[in-house]
């Protein structure tokens, strides 16, 4: 699991399907998900789990949902105090051709 | 639709070559406009650089070259320049409009010029088990110690490259464990190559600093050079690697985290996306867009600099971002372009050492296209090797048509886990050069966005 | 055209859905023909379209035609085999969300009836809802112009295909039959000399003794050269849409009475977004344009139906080069010369005649009586 080599600063508290993850404003929610030991977030057409992998927006398989139902990269989306993601790989939508 | 922005220069990336630009033409009285994907300036290389300065220095581990970036983007946090942080550009049309989205929210803007300055990605290295969670980008790695001062215990790293070696120093002064480093650099240089890579040694700092962390690397961490065959294994998540070393010998390793490089190359998706031409370059593998000695490209008044033009590291961007800054506000103002020309002389030194370090760690056969049939190429929708060989086997004339025939490529990414290596398979099928076979037909929006957010841009929809 | 042609060397100039449709048909009549393609098979509208099988809506010259297609559709595996798998039929709506929608679409119904057609009919709000349960309650709360959903125009039966699927299902099929498609072959020139066409490509000369011109965008123009009279086509680039996958709401193909709008969800869950916009396009470049923000009004329509689309991230865009003529209506017919047929300028609603066109244009070839009347498409139409 990741692990920070220096201290943090804990501030805010963001929900992670529906569980409460204390965190560091500003922080991209993929960073947290990791260090949550959470690598598994995205899951791919083929079902399979997927998870950040280039933490700079060009792979697009650290997916997380919004709580209005938009989909965003993780690496691109800053925490906020109360922000609420929830990851697709607990709920796999679509079929595969 | 929203009320345009006008700016003399719209400047699209904040790393080196975009902050010196926009401090640069800011000073030179230009309107300058940055925008960003990332909540502050600093690019790939500098990230964090500002915040964690803010947070008193905590991460000295990430050494000199890192904190060398601060002054830049502090000049650039104090320029005229405004940044518009957390911004997507998703197209930009011939005639300079930039459209982007922040926040969920579409916005346009015109420019007198633009400046593409969105530097480079890592290669994407294809091989079994690359998408198994827990198996990362050496970038990736660098990202999490840069932004979050993080890292893992017992990860293992495979692959080679100047950002390879770096990262796993500074993991190293982080004081995080490693399991193994596991170097895929083929070690060997023909005599030609190293004729040609003599200008490196006009650059002498810089190679030295690259053997001390390779030295420091062999001296601290389980190193393996010369290794082959690397494939990952893994149910849900990566559990092993397996590698060939250099005399023959097989081996496994387990470890739940492992980071991948095979080296960076241009982020083209903007470039051509605009519809710039482009040219494919022999000795980086992968494409450039075409411009002339002070950035501009196939389009007048769009102009590329830094990574995303070729790739030449920081120092050479924060140069030729400068460079394209005193041409386009030459151009502005209707004077000389004399000081670009002068400009232009150190960032000749600069890039010095480049065709050394093209040669040196110029990635494998095996690292572009897996020898593994049942390897995933298109992360996207999980097409395996199979599934394009079988594709290109009907007869494709390149990576375009493909797409119909295969759907990769037609995933989020938009072709940036795929393009290269099914660009080669295809080269290869039909024994024609990388140049002929093409490129996936690149068109806007270059980043996803919703449908809401388009919707907005309804001409006939009230602004609140 | 005289009887004497029926054994006689065919060459179909261009690779989209009517010329792969008519290659299809000529050869499994025993017809030697060989399709010219200057690009590749459906590299144009015919593979790029937003694949819509659709009855509704049509100009009522157009409707026989139209219906005889469906029959196609109907058993399309009888004829393309497993490539006839890419064909989702469901059913098309066409809703009205305000009161002009809603009597065009009342007086739509009525015209229908009167000419005896019983395909399209009118749906009421409730049978409707029954039918899409997700449809949006109220559309009127939002910005853009709009009422409550009041019924709608339905077509059962009508659906999606992947374009460029169906359209190699007929190359491939036209090939079995013996049908010659060569790719990458560009038409130079072509003149009539001595009763034989003399065809002059990127990639050698060809000679045939019927010609059929299914050049879509680039038609008119290889018409002119051929030393036909000016036909007014003119090119542009229909764009679309796609987002990520969704979780499935959407089992129809839908659009809004009055307003320019297509939408449907594919089977892997993905939106594709479009109707009527369209970009300048370049027939000379092979250029397509593409402007995403004019794309918005579909964006606004679609979210309005569905608001959840809006939280939908649009991941690609792309538009074709189409021939639209001034009518709307397509040129399908004998030329002004002997052994020139043409087929073309769908004005971007040709995809799911195809098959009809093909079995007419190959009708038209061997001499025979297509069975619907194609008066309405004349060429000649426009040199009166």
């Amino acid at each position: 699991m990741f692990r920070p080599s220096t201290s943090q600063n804990n501030s805010i508290t963001i929900y992670i399907d529906d569980e409460a993850i204390q965190a560091v404003a500003g922080e991209s929610v993929a960073a947290i998900l990791l260090k949550q030991g959470i690598t598994a977030v995205h899951s791919a057409p083929d079902k399979a789990a997927r998870g950040p992998y280039c933490m700079m927006g060009v792979c697009f398989d650290c997916m997380v949902e919004c709580e209005d139902g938009r989909s965003e990269q993780a690496c691109q989306l800053y925490a906020e105090e109360g922000m609420k993601v929830y990851l697709p790989v607990t709920k796999q939508t679509g079929a595969r051709t | 639709m929203n009320t345009a922005l006008h700016y003399d220069l719209i400047i699209i990336g904040a790393g080196p070559a975009g902050m010196s630009a926009a401090i640069y033409a800011s000073k030179n009285d230009m309107t300058v406009l940055v925008l960003d994907d990332q909540p502050a300036g600093g690019g790939q290389v500098y990230r964090h650089v500002m915040q964690n300065d803010a947070a008193e220095k905590k991460a000295d581990f990430l050494g000199s070259d890192y904190w060398s970036g601060h002054k830049l983007a502090d000049e650039f946090t104090r320029s005229s320049a405004s940044l518009w942080p957390e911004s997507r550009v998703w197209q930009i049309t011939k005639e300079r409009e930039v459209f982007f989205s922040q926040k969920g929210k579409a916005h346009r803007a015109q420019a007198g010029a633009i400046l593409i300055a969105t530097g480079a990605m890592e290669r994407p290295m294809p091989i079994t088990g690359w998408t198994l969670p827990g198996v990362m980008t050496i970038g990736a790695a660098q990202t999490m110690l840069k932004t979050s001062h993080s890292g893992v215990d017992g990860a293992l790293f495979a692959g080679s490259g100047p950002l390879f070696y770096l990262t796993i120093w500074q993991y190293l002064n982080a004081g995080f464990d490693i399991k193994a480093v596991i170097d895929t650099a083929p070690g060997k240089m023909s005599l030609l190559h190293y004729f040609w890579a003599l200008p490196a040694l006009l650059q002498p700092s810089m190679l030295i600093k690259g053997l001390k962390w390779r030295s420091e690397i062999r001296r601290k961490t389980h190193y393996i050079s010369g290794a082959t065959a690397v494939s990952i294994s893994g149910d849900s998540q990566a559990e092993a690697l397996s590698f060939t070393d250099a005399s023959g010998k097989q081996h496994r390793l387990e470890a739940e985290h492992i980071f991948l490089h095979q080296g960076v190359v241009p982020s083209i998706n903007l470039t051509m996306a605009t519809e710039l031409e482009h040219r494919w370059c022999l000795r980086q593998l992968c494409w450039h867009p075409k411009t002339d000695i002070f950035g501009e490209s196939s389009v007048q008044q769009i102009f590329v600099a830094g990574d995303g033009m070729g790739i030449g590291g920081a120092a050479a961007a924060i140069s030729s971002g400068k460079i394209a800054a005193m041409r386009i506000t030459a151009k502005a103002r209707g004077t000389s372009s004399l000081n670009a020309v002068f400009q232009m002389v150190r960032q000749v030194q600069k890039m010095a050492i480049r065709p050394f370090l093209d040669y040196a760690f110029k990635p494998a056969d095996e690292w572009l296209v897996p020898p593994d049939e049942n390897a995933i190429i298109c992360r996207c929708e999980s097409l395996t090797k199979t599934d394009i060989t079988k594709a290109i086997t009907l007869g494709v004339s390149g990576p375009n048509q493909l797409k119909s025939f295969s759907r990769a490529g037609m995933g989020r990414c938009q072709g940036r886990m795929c393009g290269l290596t099914i660009q080669k398979m295809i080269a290869d099928h039909n024994s024609q050069s990388e140049d002929k076979t093409g490129y996936y037909r690149l068109r806007p929006p270059i980043r996803p966005l919703t449908v809401g957010e388009l919707a907005a841009l309804a001409d006939d929809t009230p602004t609140s | 055209m005289t009887p004497q042609h029926h054994k006689d060397r065919v060459i179909i100039i261009g690779g989209g859905i009517q010329g792969c449709a008519a290659a299809y048909f000529l050869a499994k009549r025993g017809q030697t023909v060989t399709l010219l393609e200057k690009d590749n098979i459906a590299r144009r509208a015919s593979g790029v379209n937003a694949g819509g099988v659709r009855r509704l809506g049509r100009d009522l010259a157009e409707i026989p035609l139209s219906l005889a297609a469906m029959d196609i559709w109907n058993h399309l595996s009888d004829e393309i085999g497993d490539a006839a798998m890419a064909f989702h039929p469901s059913f098309y709506v066409k809703v009205a969300i305000d009161e002009a929608g809603h009597i065009a679409g009342m007086a739509r119904a009525e015209a229908l009836q009167q000419a005896g057609f019983q395909h399209e009919v009118w749906l009421d709000e409730t049978e409707i809802r029954k039918r899409i349960p997700c449809l949006a309650r109220n559309i009127s709360a939002q910005n853009m112009a709009g009422g409550e959903i009041s019924g709608g125009l339905v077509v059962e039966g009508d659906g999606w295909a992947i374009p460029w699927r169906i359209v190699h299902g007929f190359a491939d099929a036209a090939a079995r039959n013996g049908a010659t498609i060569t790719e990458h072959c560009h038409v130079e020139s072509l003149k009539r000399q001595n009763n034989v066409w003399q065809i002059h490509t990127n990639s050698g000369d060809f000679e045939a003794d019927i010609v059929v011109n299914c050049a879509g965008a680039w038609a008119a123009a290889l018409a002119r050269q051929s030393g036909e009279p000016d036909l007014p086509l003119t090119a542009y680039a229909p764009m679309l849409a796609v987002t990520e996958r969704r979780p499935q709401i959407l089992n129809a193909v839908m659009g809004i009475l009055g307003h320019t709008l297509s939408l449907k969800q594919l089977d892997t869950g993905q939106f594709v977004i479009g109707g009527g916009v369209r970009a300048d396009a370049d027939i000379h470049q092979n250029e397509a344009g593409l402007s995403i923000p004019e794309l918005a009004t579909s964006m606004y329509r679609a979210a309005q139906l569905f608001p959840d689309i809006a939280h939908a991230k649009i991941i690609r865009c792309w538009s074709g080069i189409e021939g639209y003529m001034p009518d709307n209506l397509p040129v399908i017919g004998r030329g002004n010369q002997d052994g020139l047929v043409h087929g073309f300028g769908f004005s971007a609603h040709g995809f799911q005649l195809g098959p009809a066109v093909g079995e007419a244009l190959a009708d038209l070839v061997m001499g025979q009586q297509p069975r619907n009347s194609l008066a309405a498409f004349s060429p000649q139409r426009f040199s009166a």
